[in-house]
């Protein structure tokens, strides 16, 4: 599930919420362009003042109405479901790791669609690729305190005539995969630059890892609409990416580039 | 376990919030643990095993206070909490204790190999709504193969659950390895498991990319 989704979903829950409890809850439609992990700042500030205009309404003695709000949501995703999560990234963690997937075996979402036996001894799924990987690249505004770049480099994911999905690190930028996302068969990840030592020493990876082109997908019986993008550091060192928003006159304002 | 000062403390791994419809139903937070008695080939949390970085070790408290955040959106939807990991029914006396600091309001689910003592999945039964078990392969030399362990607790612990007619709470997922298993093997994997009373299946196919 894209970040955008994520979000989209999480508003209108918080939108449920005060609408059932007469709670004056004006949004602003989001300006982020792009995607993004599907919270941020200001969304979480939403559900807190939620949560404090809630608890008046208890003290004052009035009903809360929170569970079973969002029968009419829909929640379920129409295409695959959320893959299941790799903590690669331990510095994440605690920190905000919103809507950060990795895809792993680990996906609850029954799958339709036939295995097709297409070649050898190991069956492999047929995956159908469409479309082409865009090439993206982002000018930083000038006053913007986090430059961001998106770019498709040698880095980009190639995809095999097998199927398979291959993902190549660029030797000299270091470049590391840090999150993989399938959402409603389009197929995106972020990269996070990091050193090579950090990428051994920190992330704890065995030596199959160390090499940088290993790593597991989950690829549904389905067809997969590939997208790349990718956002990378001005070289300064390592960048989250729920890190990537610049305060600007005291808003937040994520600069991901335009997809 | 905090065996020095008897503190009830496990080493989580990581948290992942606002899963939508992921393993669980509503939005769930993913609470992942370090540990586990397997080492897959294809293993994507492979830090779990133990990792150079500080491990985190919180009590069942410290946890709840991180997770609630987000109780407004379990509760409006019906998720919570889902454990993985790494293997988390290795902690399974700190995830109860967990449960019962968060109450009944929240919904728990549990992504597990469930080769741990019965007792740790017992434990958890009043607890876990569902239990997203990854058998890998139910023949022993595949599953030996692929795990570098034996499945013998596995296929106990089903038996077990089954028997005591907790089939409803478990789905059983279902991969095809490649280099490991095939579409045959999975086939027999299932026809086994529902021999033994078990109904809801999830299969997949693990993409290996080099």
């Amino acid at each position: 599930m894209k970040g955008k989704e994520r979000c989209k979903i999480l508003k209108e829950i918080r939108q449920r919420i005060a609408d059932e409890n007469d709670i004056r809850f004006v949004t602003e439609e989001c300006r982020h362009k792009g995607d993004c992990l599907g919270t941020c700042p200001k969304c979480e500030s939403e559900l807190r003042y939620l949560e404090r205009e809630l608890e008046k309404r208890r003290k004052l003695g009035k009903s809360v109405a929170i569970a079973g709000l969002t029968a009419s949501i829909a929640l379920s995703t129409t295409g695959c479901a959320d893959p299941g999560e790799s903590f690669l990234n331990p510095g994440r963690y605690f920190n905000n790791v919103q809507g950060a997937m990795t895809v792993s075996p680990y996906d609850q979402k029954e799958l339709d669609g036939d295995i097709v036996e297409i070649a050898g001894d190991i069956p492999m799924t047929y995956v159908e690729t469409q479309g082409e990987l865009p090439s993206e690249t982002y000018e930083p505004d000038a006053s913007s305190k986090i430059p961001v770049i998106t770019e498709e480099v040698e880095t980009g994911i190639d995809i095999n005539g097998d199927g398979l999905i291959s993902y190549v690190f660029d030797e000299n930028d270091v470049s590391a995969l840090n999150t993989v996302n399938i959402v409603n068969d389009c197929l995106s990840a972020n990269v996070i630059s990091r050193t090579r030592d950090e990428l051994n020493e920190n992330w704890g990876l065995p030596n199959k890892y160390a090499s940088h082109n290993k790593s597991i997908y989950r690829i549904p019986d389905k067809k997969l609409t590939v997208t790349v993008v990718f956002s990378d550091r001005d070289g300064e060192g390592t960048q989250r990416a729920e890190d990537l928003f610049v305060e600007e006159d005291g808003a937040s304002e994520n600069v991901y580039s335009d997809k | 376990m905090d065996k020095s000062t008897h503190t009830l403390t496990a080493p989580v791994m990581g948290l992942v919030r606002h899963r939508i419809m992921t393993d669980g139903k509503g939005v769930t937070t993913l609470a992942g643990f370090y540990g586990c008695p397997l080492r897959c080939g294809y293993c994507l949390n492979p830090q779990c095993f133990g990792s150079k970085t500080a491990v985190t070790h919180m009590t069942p408290k410290e946890l709840y206070e991180k997770i609630r955040i987000d109780e407004l959106y379990f509760l409006a939807t019906g998720g919570g909490v889902t454990f993985g990991g790494g293997e988390p029914l290795l902690h399974s006396d700190f995830i109860a204790e967990f449960c019962k600091i968060c109450g009944s309001t929240y919904n728990f689910c549990a992504e597990t190999c469930l080769n741990v003592p019965f007792e740790n999945a017992e434990k958890l039964l009043p607890y876990i709504s569902t239990f997203f078990v990854d058998v890998k392969d139910t023949d022993p030399d595949i599953y030996l193969r692929y795990t570098g362990n034996d499945n013998t607790q596995v296929i106990e612990n089903l038996k077990r659950l089954a028997a005591l007619g907790h089939d409803d709470k478990i789905v059983i997922r279902l991969p095809l390895i490649p280099g490991y298993n095939s579409e045959k093997d999975r086939e027999k994997s299932e026809k086994f498991l529902r021999s033994i009373g078990l109904t809801n299946f999830d299969k997949f196919t693990y993409i290996i990319r080099d």
